[in-house]
């Protein structure tokens, strides 16, 4: 698999700060870098970043991050998120697979552990084509609930996919989409 | 659809059409049914009574195109058929508003349980086109787990054949029809 890091290769580490329970990228001049390629939030003088878009890039060695004492490894944060967080480490895992294969990954709507995906090279020009839902190897979900975010994903425009994550973490897709007879 | 109405026989939960020329009728005017003892009829000209399953029978029952009658040769009425139905068949409900959905659309429908799942569904017919679709009905209080998910999406893969889940709620009378596909990321 190849792996995709942002920014490009061998790009000097982001500089970050956890600050108000979340992370926070603090150097102006590179918020561009980070946001053409579909991370973080501006938050006036900071880029906010989500948990899992914070843990790809300690994971993929392009962030450096600063707590209270001192540095922050991928460890830290992937701990400090799950206190957060029940499905923290769902949620990166899947977007981890999906930033790894190309895709650009923002957060979801909502709809339970779900994450908006843009076709390779949509971002920022095209809304995502996808969002993708998780679905734990050991969790029941209803029939009825999958109907519902089908719906409402087809009337958004949007497909909707299944990510099927097996009790070690790989991950396995499946389109579910409406069907007339 | 055939024009005059044929006989059918309960026998325990099968309904037999003795009538060879009904049963060939029946078989070629849709693919009703299976002549007994020949699982791929290569023509409708075979020589043995047909075995409709009571989805078909039923089905049939309520288009008035057979009419099926007790062992002491008394015609059932559909609703004390339709208990029949219910009472050797599980969901038979659920089952049989999808099946009659796909009839009523067009397709040729079979069962689907050389597939694992609840009817095969062809376009034209077995033999002629492969079954495009494998459906399972489920109802929306069903659960679906990464399991069952994954298990849908390798048989139509393994069978080549588009896999189809319909919801069917029997109570709302509704059917919705979700289809999965392996989206390779």
């Amino acid at each position: 698999m190849q792996e995709e890091h942002a920014g490009g290769a061998e790009v000097r580490p982001f500089e970050g700060v956890i600050r108000d329970g979340g992370v926070k990228i603090t150097d102006k001049e590179r918020f561009g870098e980070l946001e053409e390629s579909g991370y973080g939030t501006r938050e006036g003088e900071v880029l906010a970043l989500r948990d899992y878009e914070a843990l790809y890039l300690l994971y993929s060695k392009k962030l450096l991050l600063q707590g209270e004492q001192g540095d922050v490894s991928f460890e830290g944060l992937a701990e400090l998120s799950q206190k957060k967080e029940r499905d923290s480490w769902t949620k990166f895992v899947i977007y981890r697979d999906l930033r790894s294969r190309g895709y650009t990954v923002r957060e979801g709507f909502g709809f339970g552990t779900d994450l908006r995906v843009y076709e390779r090279g949509d971002y920022p020009k095209k809304p995502a084509k996808y969002v993708v839902f998780a679905l734990d190897e050991g969790i029941e979900k209803g029939m009825d609930d999958l109907q519902k975010s089908v719906k409402e994903m087809a009337k958004m425009g949007k497909e909707a996919i299944i990510a099927v994550i097996e009790r070690r973490g790989e991950v396995i897709y499946y389109k579910v989409s409406r069907a007339r007879f | 659809m055939p024009r005059a109405r044929a006989r059918g026989r309960l026998f325990e939960n099968r309904i037999v059409v003795w009538d060879i020329e009904e049963s060939r009728r029946l078989f070629k005017e849709g693919y009703y049914g299976k002549p007994l003892g020949i699982p791929k009829p290569k023509d409708f000209l075979f020589d043995a009574p047909l075995i409709l399953d009571l989805m078909e029978g039923y089905y049939l029952t309520t288009k008035k195109v057979i009419g099926v009658e007790d062992s002491s040769g008394k015609e059932i009425a559909p609703k004390k058929l339709h208990e029949l139905c219910e009472a050797s068949y599980n969901d038979f409900a659920e089952k049989f508003q999808v099946y009659r959905k796909l009839r009523e659309a067009g397709f040729v429908v079979t069962p689907g349980i050389k597939f694992g799942s609840d009817f095969a569904v062809y376009e034209h017919g077995p033999g002629i086109d492969h079954a495009p679709y494998i459906v399972q009905v489920v109802s929306p209080e069903s659960k679906m787990t990464a399991t069952s998910m994954v298990r849908s999406g390798r048989l139509a893969t393994t069978v080549r054949k588009q896999f189809i889940i319909a919801i069917s709620d029997k109570d709302k009378k509704t059917i919705d029809f979700l289809r999965y596909d392996w989206w390779r990321a």
